[in-house]
Formats: C-alpha cells, structure tokens, sequence
C-alpha cells in the first residue's frame, strides 16, 4: 500500500515581501498545502547558513528562503547580500549533499499572492518527490558502522538528535 | 520561568469554521510554560482585549502569544493591549492563523494541526524575548523640498507656513516647473502664470524658506527625522546677491540661437538667458555649453576667468564690481534634514518617439507642451497660433490625445491622465484665437473625470465647435504644405483623413529621466515605468517605503494641478507631523554587538546598508577598536548579524535564541492533522506518519 | 633543506633583528623532525640560527601567529613568508587583523618556474629550492614586486581537483554517502582551525551556546554543521596553503571543500583571496548583476 508522504518544510520569510505575499494568498483565499511552516524575519539579510542547517537538523524535509525582489528590499541590499550567500551556500550543500530538491530560493513581493501558493505547491510536491530528508539518520548509521570497524564506541547521541527523531518516530 | 499566555481568535467565521479554535488552546495548554490558554470569537474586540489585559493581570503572564489574525493587521493592537496592562509590549507575539492557515487551507485538521505548530512556533519563540524600550532619537527640525514645481512650491509653503525651516531645491535655474509654461489650466482656463507667480514670488520671499536653484542632490544618509543630504549647486555664473536683474547683459550677448528650455525649442535665447519673464530668481543665468567665453576657456584647458574672448555681457553690467563672475564653481554644502519630499515631476516624450505620426521629421508636429507655448501670451508668437514650419497662422489643428499612452507597445501601458482634458482645452483656445478655424480631437476614450471635467469637454464639442474623433490616427505624412491625419473614426466605422497645419500629439507624461538614481539614493522604490511608489496604494499614498520621505505630484503617476496641489498638501502635513514633534520614536529593532566577541574583521560595516556601524574603542581592557552600531541609524535588516562569522551581532527582537527556538519548534508538530494531538488520526495523518 | 637559502635567510633575519628594523622574526624551526615543522621565534640576532626554510609538506602557515595577542607588544614583526603566506597576510591586512606598519615579511620565493608552476612536485621535493629576498620587506614592496606577479598564486596545498571532479559526477545521495563517512572521523579536535591563518576569530561561534548552532560533541550532525560551517566561513577567504588539511589528524580531505568554494566564487564573482588588499571579500561584498538563476 502506498501511501502519501507528507514532508515538512521550514520557510524563511522576510516581513515586507514575501510575509505579505503569503498574506494576500490568504487574503486572496488560494488554498495551498499546510506543510510549510514560515519563520518569519526582518530581511532575507538576516538568514543565517546555520539557519538552514538547523532546520535540516531539526527534521524539515526542505527548507525555503524568499524575500523581496531585487531593488525592492525595504532595507535596500539585505536580499543582494542574501542572494550571495545563497549562491555560495546553496553550491556547498550541494557538494555535500543536500540538493536543489529540498532547498529553494525565491523571491515573493508583496502582491505576489498567487506566486507565494504556487510555490508552496510546487515545493511541497518537489520535496514529496524526493522523499523523506533521513540525511542524519544515515549519517548516524555510517558513523556508528565506521566506528565498529574501527573497534570504537559509536559516536554519542545529543539530546538534540533524541528531540529531533520524536516528532518523525 | 516564563509564564505564557496564549490566546486563540476564532476571528468569527473566518479562523473558526476551519480551524478548531478550543483544540487549538488545549494543545496550548500542554506546551511548556503556558500557563493560560483560551479562545475567544474577536480577540481584537474591545471584550476580547480586556480578556487578554485581565490574564495578563492575573496570571502574571511575561509573555503572549495571540493566535489570530497576520501581524501586520493587529499587532499594534494586541501590542497595545499588553502595554495597558503592564506588560511590556514586545513580549506580544503572533501566530497567523488566518492568513496563513485557515484561509488558505481546506482541510479543518490539518488546518488545526497547522495551527498548533504555529502557535508552539510562536510560543517557543516569545519564551526568549526580550523587554525592548523604543528608541528615543531628536529630529532636526527642517524639511527638504526636491523640485520646485507646482507640487514642491505648494509642499515648500505648507511646511514653511507652520512654523518649520524649508529648503527647496530646483536642479534648472528658475522654479515654477512644467506650470510655469502652461497658458491657461483647465477646467477654469485661468491664466496659469496668473495664479502661479504669486506663489513662485511667495516661496523666494518666504522667510523660513531657502531657495537653492541651479541644484542637485548628490547624496543621502541617515534616516528619518536625520537625513544628512549633500546637494550640489551647479556654477550660476551670475552672482545672484549682486545682480539687480536689469537685463543689459542679455541684449549684448551675441550667442542668439540657442533653443531655449522654456519654449520647448520654439524659440531661442542667448548663451546668457533668463529663463522665463517671471522667473524667481528673476536673475539671468550663463550656460557655458554655449557661452563662447567658456568655450574659447575649454578649447585651451583654461578657466573662463583666465579667458579674454567676448565678455561682453561683464562690460555692460551696470553693478560696480560686476554681477557676471566667469570664476564661478560649483559648490557642494551638506544640510541636515528631518523629513524629505519628493516632487520631481514628470516630463513628456518628445515627437521624435513617433515616427509614424511624423514626429522628429515635420516641424510641424509638436507636443501639447510645445504647443502650450505657442498659445500663450508671453509664448513665442505671443499668442498667435501659427505653424513651426513657416510661421503662417494656423487654421487647422489636429490634437492626437493617446500619443504613447495607454499603449505598451510603446513601452507606456499606463493612461497618462492628463492629456484628454489639455487636448480639449488645447482645441478649445485654438478655437477662441481663431474663430473660422478648425480643430479636431483623435482620442481612444474621453476621460474627463473630475470635478467640471465633462461640462469642460462638452462645452468644447457643444458650444466651442470642437470636432471629436473617435479612433487612432495610423500615420500623418504631407501634402503640399499641409499635413494629413489618417485615422479611423470607430465610431462610424471608416476612414478618415484630416488637413492640418499643426499636428498636436499629447505624447505620454513619462518621470524624469534620471528619477531612479534619485529614488535610489533616498531608498525609494519605483515601477518598472520609473514612477515613485507609495508605501501604500490606499492608505499611505504620499508616504514611501522609506520613513521621513514623501511623496508630492507627478512623479509618482501623472496628475493633474489640482491633483498635484492637494497631494503637495498631504506630503507637507505628513512632514509636519514628524517635525512637530521633538523626539522620535523609532521600533528599537535594532542590532547590538558584543563586543567580547568582535574582532573588527570589517564585514558588518562593509554590508550595512545604511552605514550604521562604525569602529570604535571597546569598553573592555585592554582597550581595542571593536565594531559598533549607531542605534539611531540602525534599520533592524539584520544583515550583519547573518554576515558575522563569530556571531558577534545580535537583532533584538528577531535574536539568534528566538529563531533557533523557532526553527527547533517546527521539529514537534506533524504535518498531518491527526497526529496533531488529540489522538484522532486521520487517514491522512497516517500516511503522514508511515511516510516517515 | 636547502643551507645556502636558509643561511641566507637567517643573515637577513639577523641584520634586521641587530639594527632593531624588526623585534621578533617568526619562522620555522631548524632541526624540526616528522611530518610537523614547528613555528619558532626570534627576537635577537644571537638566535637566527634556528631559522630555517621548511619543506611545503610540512610547514604550517606561519601567517597564524601574526595575529597572535602574546606578541602584540612587538613591532615590527616579520613573517618568514612563502607566497600562500603572504596570501594569508593579505587576508589579515584586508580585514583589519594586523596592522600594515607593524607588519614585515622576508620573503620565500620559488626559485624556479617549474616549481611555481607544478607545486604538487615541489610538496614532496625536500630540495625545493627557494630565493630569499634580500632584505625584510614590507607587504607593499611585496605586492609590487615582479616576483609576487610571478610567484602570488603559487601554492603547496595537495591539489583536490581530482576529487572534485570525482565528486561532481556523483548523485547528492552519493556525496552525501562520501562526506558523512568523512565527517564521521572528525573528533572535533580544530586542529583545522588552529592551522588556519584566517580562523581568527577570538570566539569561534562553534564555541557559542546561546545558542548552540552547531553541536560540539563529535556526533554525525555537530560534525556536518562544523565542517560545512568553517568551509563557509571561508569562502571567499581561503587563501589555499592547504594548512587545515595537512593538520587534520584524520585525513579529511577538506581541501576539496574548499578548492570547490573557490572555484564557485571564481566563477560566480570573479573573484580570487588573498591578491589585493583594498578589494572587498566577495561576501561582504555584491552586485545587482549577481548571478540568480537558482532563485525563482
């Protein structure tokens, strides 16, 4: 029996733009799934690398990034400082596994409701398409194989790793 | 330990049909420090408010989460609502469950599962705020004006009229704008230097306002209620303390044939000019492209001062001492500016644009402005309405309303607002000079909406013998020496073709050129047009993204004079506003730095936008220059705390703790609403549940 | 090791150190054995005799202690410095972390255009042979000399180009197999950090818990955040010496972490370390042009 997987998403918002654009798809009633859960932040300048980590630490399946479109960023550049590290970042999880499918960048204006739905539903099916992120679950078990072979003690486990496996047992 | 209140609205109908608002709190109820949960139909209503003020009372709550509605409806509400009740008003936190959940989902558990995250999100995030005071900055009490038309003189006296220090600055060497050139206004037809001057000579005797032509502004720093702006003031040549405005000097310059600005290349002036017989400054101006003076000085790399060619104009000046000052520079001051209004105005494109109605090619074919000229009484032929080409009086006039406009193949989708009612008024003068003449109107629509306006267009077609022609023109090309109109009358479906010895285009109303350099020096956003925009469409329409800057006339859309006045009026009262007050308030969103942790590496001052950090000696010992931020400058983008490698920045109110505690948060829920918590999956929420 | 450069490089050290042109020369140790080369310090002239040329297999990246806060009383200080040195020292000098007038280097050129052009060969080369300027310099004579246009770009770090490629071909599932089982070794001992001449900062932010963004007991996820972290923080900055690789007790190949970022700042910004010292570090840095294609 097959059946739907229902990945969870962590967005990174900024509140001037994309914020608002994901108000005007709810003003605007355009029903899209409920898998992504918004943070919300000042600017996408704000958006730390460890952010996303994290948020792939903590179970999300994909992680989403939007702000304002270049020229309208309410503080002037912070999106331009954030679509350079995004271009760095996004290469370097790349490189070290993490792929175009569970991380996504965008920018939402404002008025940009119907994008802002869209973009939900593509990324929800994009990540459902690549299934569950048990990244750090295989990782876990690489580890522990390698110190096997090794004769060593498994690496431990941090309270964080137990919380973060709760809500997914 | 924290104690949390949460407080789910069912907003009516609008959270509660798809969201299970009890369910909600319930599961609130279990979330670590929560001590108080409840719903409640309107939070945001007067009874739901003071539900939140008593549980704050008494249950000595130090934080809130209020579940209802997105953030940038109610949160000065709700913020508010704590105040009043003792609690420190950034210890209100939202979860959006309207906006975000219960509109835009159609599935009630999952919609409720949702909101339980939502409002755990929230409630982790509220448990590490922080107390916050809003920051207290001075204002400087004085207002920058940009563009001295009809919308800048009207802001300029406003302002100037309440108490407040204006400077107004005009980058041509003479204020009154596009007005200044118009013959008579619609609908009233009063003359418009008439009621324009007054207000031209108001403004230069104002004494709280500072009138600086022949001025640009080059640089802007700061924020608002402290903008630091660096205008620079282009050489005059004419030194406007001595010069009497006699005039001797312009009647010896023996340049004569340069096009002249303010007839729109109708007519010539000198390379020394006044702009305008009323001009204020009514002082002449040297414009050294054309003065073969400062020529002469170009081609031998000299400055004109050294130069001995012509100098014509300094021998006749009657001043002792001379008023002509070939020595002139261009000076740039630095003025410090509480509020700031755009009026920059617009322009229209030249006939050169379109080809196809002969534009650039007869001389003939002019624009409504050129033609503005040619129908005023202090304009080249004083009055007279006769043809560019040869000068023989004009008997038949043909106005081509919609030239661009309304037509994004030529790159101006937008109406340019104005042109319908000046076409009407250009035909309807033309028919008052010149009774047995003919003058007939090509538009797409008539729209004469406003107040006298249709009576306006009426009265042309009706009593002023006006003939409406309802279609486009598709080209103009000569016969003879006439020129034919081509186009289709839609109206009864044929052809037609009209003579005429001028062929006036109302060519779209477009910014000004290099409006966007502009905008982006104060942080004002534009269209893909180049207008300004509002910060709201509706309910902030002369305010801007950018706080303290505002907006007055055509530069953010066209609009006509009374538009353009009315707005200017608006923009000024916003200004006065923020300068009657002392002190401003600002959101204390601002980032802070430890400095234990800085190690003056540069980035946080190369990425901030507004250059709100800057090095300075730590208080630590030993004594070392550290990274520091200027709250007052500070925007809260919080860019440098996300560029900090050691993570030595912090945002308040947007803190590292809250977002990591947020982003930890999103790890409990489920996605699928069974699992949510009240123990009743759903078949979804198990396939949710066995996907994993 | 080469006497005749080292003899000349303590002659200079020597010089400058009698007359007092700088106080504290910092090189590497002579007598130094196994696959370490020891920093050492001289501060008088009697003592010159323990510098010595290191081989580019072993010698750490001298450029870490200039930041150092034991020798900040001393100045001028000068650097024995080969080019990924002097690379790293225009890092520090671009972000503010040492003075230009405290700072001097003697400079280590490499003799030949084959060494400069194969450094592969010349890492395992103990013979390397290397011109010692003449004199201690400053870094501005440096950066203007025809020897730093010859020689700038010239590096020691074992060349990832190999394992790059290798890994580029790979699916992410299977670069994610490869460095976890890499990062699985990690025991979190920053030798890495501690080699790196642009890790400076004086608290680490694996080292802040308020919050704790990356674990720092070595399990998989503390180990995936804290080597992809550091890779990060060095975009744009890594100055490729190859130090962190060769101190890492483990074998990580983290220079195929960062030969790829600088690659991808090469090729996104145009964009190389450790060249110039007014240019701006491509991310604290952009341009409305910047690339977007990923970004819908």
């Amino acid at each position: 029996m097959s059946e739907r997987f229902e990945p969870r998403i962590v967005a990174f918002v900024c509140t001037w733009c994309t914020y608002a654009g994901a108000d005007l798809a709810g003003t605007s009633r355009y029903v899209y799934p409920p898998n992504v859960r918004l943070i919300r932040v000042p600017c996408t300048g704000r958006v730390d690398a460890s952010f996303i980590l994290k948020a792939f630490e903590s179970g999300a399946d994909g992680v989403l990034v939007s702000g304002c479109h270049p020229g309208d960023c309410h503080y002037t550049s912070g999106n331009l400082h954030a679509r350079r590290r995004w271009n760095v970042f996004r290469e370097l999880l790349r490189f070290v596994g993490i792929g175009d499918d569970r991380l996504a960048f965008s920018w939402v204006s404002a008025a940009e409701g119907r994008k802002f739905a869209d973009l939900v539903c593509d990324l929800t099916e994009r990540v459902r398409a690549a299934g569950p992120f048990d990244g750090y679950g295989r990782m876990s078990y690489i580890a522990e194989a390698l110190a096997a072979e090794c004769g060593q003690q498994g690496p431990a486990e941090s309270p964080d790793d137990r919380d973060g496996r709760e809500g997914r047992a | 330990m924290a104690r949390i209140g949460v407080f789910v609205c069912w907003c009516g109908e609008n959270i509660g049909r798809m969201v299970d608002c009890p369910a909600v709190a319930a599961a609130a109820r279990d979330m670590s420090q929560v001590v108080h949960a409840e719903d409640y139909k309107y939070m945001c209503s007067d009874p739901g408010q003071q539900r939140l003020i008593d549980a704050i009372r008494q249950k000595h709550l130090t934080g809130v989460v209020v579940a209802s509605c997105s953030p940038r409806m109610h949160e000065p509400t709700f913020r508010a609502a704590a105040e009043a009740a003792g609690l420190n008003q950034f210890m209100v936190e939202m979860a959006n469950l309207r906006e975000h959940c219960s509109w835009v989902h159609d599935d009630r558990q999952e919609a409720t599962a949702k909101s339980i995250d939502l409002v755990r999100m929230m409630v982790a995030k509220v448990r590490r705020n922080e107390r916050l005071s809003p920051i207290r900055v001075p204002i400087t009490d004085r207002a920058l004006v940009i563009g001295g038309g009809i919308a800048g003189i009207q802001a300029a006296l406003d302002i100037a009229d309440s108490g407040h220090e204006v400077v107004l600055v005009e980058r041509s060497p003479s204020i009154g704008g596009h007005m200044s050139q118009l013959s008579e206004t619609f609908p009233t037809l009063d003359c418009s230097q008439c009621i324009l001057t007054p207000r031209m000579v108001e403004v230069a005797r104002h004494p709280r306002i500072r009138l600086m032509t022949c001025t640009e502004l080059q640089d802007v720093e700061g924020y608002v209620g402290n903008f630091s702006v660096t205008l620079e003031t282009r050489a005059r040549y004419v030194d406007l303390e001595r010069c009497t405005g006699c005039g001797a000097c312009l009647e010896v310059c023996p340049v004569k044939n340069v096009p002249g600005e303010f007839d729109e290349s109708l007519a010539t002036r000198g390379a020394i000019y006044r702009p305008f017989p009323q001009a204020v400054p009514n002082k002449p101006v040297i414009d050294p492209q054309c003065c073969l003076r400062h020529k002469a000085a170009g081609r031998k790399g000299i400055s004109a001062a050294e130069s001995n060619v012509c100098g014509k104009c300094a021998e006749v000046c009657p001043i002792p001492g001379k008023a002509i000052d070939f020595g002139d520079a261009p000076s740039t001051v630095v003025e410090n500016f509480g509020a700031i209004v755009v009026a920059t105005g617009f322009d229209v494109r030249p006939v050169s644009d379109f080809p196809e109605y002969g534009g650039g090619r007869f001389a003939d074919v002019i624009t409504g402005l050129q033609f503005e000229r040619l129908l005023s009484a202090s304009g080249p032929t004083e009055g007279q309405v006769r043809r560019v080409s040869d000068g023989r009086p004009a008997r038949r006039v043909v106005l081509v309303a919609c030239a661009g406009s309304r037509d994004a193949a030529k790159g101006c989708a937008y109406c340019s607002k104005i042109c319908c009612m000046y076409s009407s008024k250009h035909a309807m003068l033309f028919r008052h000079k010149c009774h047995d003449g003919q003058a007939t109107v090509f538009y797409m629509d008539l729209r004469a909406a406003g107040k006298g306006y249709d009576e306006f267009t009426r009265r042309a077609a009706e009593e002023d013998g006006v003939s409406y022609v309802r279609g486009r023109v598709s080209r103009v090309y000569r016969r003879g020496d006439s020129l034919v109109v081509c186009g289709v009358d839609t109206l009864l479906g044929r052809k037609v073709e009209v003579e005429a010895d001028l062929v006036v285009l109302a060519t779209a109303a477009v910014p000004q050129k290099d409006v966007r350099q502009l905008a982006q020096k104060l942080g004002v956003s534009y269209d893909s047009h180049g207008w300004l925009s509002e910060a709201h469409p509706k309910l902030r329409p002369v305010e801007t993204a950018t706080a303290g800057v505002f907006l007055a006339g055509a530069c953010q859309g066209p609009r006509d004079i009374p538009e353009a006045v009315a707005q200017a009026g608006g923009a000024a009262a916003k200004a006065m506003v923020l300068l009657s007050k002392r002190m401003l308030d600002r959101e204390p969103i601002v980032a802070r730095i430890d400095e234990r942790a800085c190690d003056l590496c540069g980035t946080c001052i190369k990425v901030c936008p507004v250059g709100a950090i800057e090095a300075q000696p730590s208080g630590s010992r030993p004594v070392r220059q550290v990274a520091f931020v200027n709250e007052g400058l500070c925007i809260g983008c919080g860019t440098c705390v996300a560029s900090c490698r050691s993570k030595a920045p912090d945002l308040a109110g947007f803190t590292d703790q809250q977002l990591y505690r947020s982003i930890l948060a999103t790890a409990d829920g489920t996605i699928a609403a069974a699992a949510g918590g009240n123990g009743q999956p759903s078949a979804k929420g198990d396939a949710g549940e066995a996907g994993r | 090791m080469n006497h005749s450069s080292a003899e000349q490089l303590q002659q200079v050290a020597a010089s400058a150190l009698a007359v007092g042109s700088v106080k504290l020369v910092i090189g590497h140790a002579a007598g130094a054995a196994g696959d370490r080369a020891a920093a050492c310090f001289v501060d008088s002239d009697d003592n010159v005799g323990r510098l010595t040329i290191a081989s580019p297999g072993v010698a750490t990246n001298l450029a870490v202690y200039a930041t150092r806060p034991e020798i900040s009383h001393l100045s001028p200080i000068a650097v024995v410095a080969d080019p990924p040195t002097l690379r790293a020292l225009v890092g520090l000098l671009q972000e503010g972390q040492v003075e230009a007038d405290r700072l001097r280097v003697i400079a280590l050129w490499p003799q030949t255009a084959e060494v400069s052009q194969s450094p592969s060969d010349s890492a395992d080369d103990d013979a390397g042979a290397w011109k010692v300027s003449g004199s201690v310099q400053t870094m501005e004579q440096v950066l203007a000399s025809h020897e730093w246009v010859a020689h700038g770009q010239w590096t020691a770090a074992a060349q990832a180009d190999d394992l790059v490629e290798r890994l580029l071909k790979m699916s992410d599932a299977e670069r994610w197999q490869f460095w976890s089982a890499e990062f699985a070794r990690c025991s979190r001992c920053y030798a890495c950090r501690a080699s790196c001449p642009l890790c400076y900062c004086r608290r680490c932010v694996a080292e802040k818990n308020q919050p704790q963004w990356i674990d720092t007991s070595a399990t998989p996820r503390g180990n995936f955040a804290w080597n992809v972290i550091r890779a990060f923080h060095l975009a744009g900055r890594c100055i490729d010496c190859g130090a962190c690789e060769r101190a890492c007790p483990q074998g990580l190949p983290l220079g195929a972490l960062n030969e790829f970022l600088r690659r991808t700042v090469a090729e996104k910004f145009d964009y190389r370390a450790g060249l110039e010292v007014d240019s701006t570090p491509p991310l604290a840095d952009f341009r409305t042009d910047d690339p977007e294609e990923f970004i819908r």
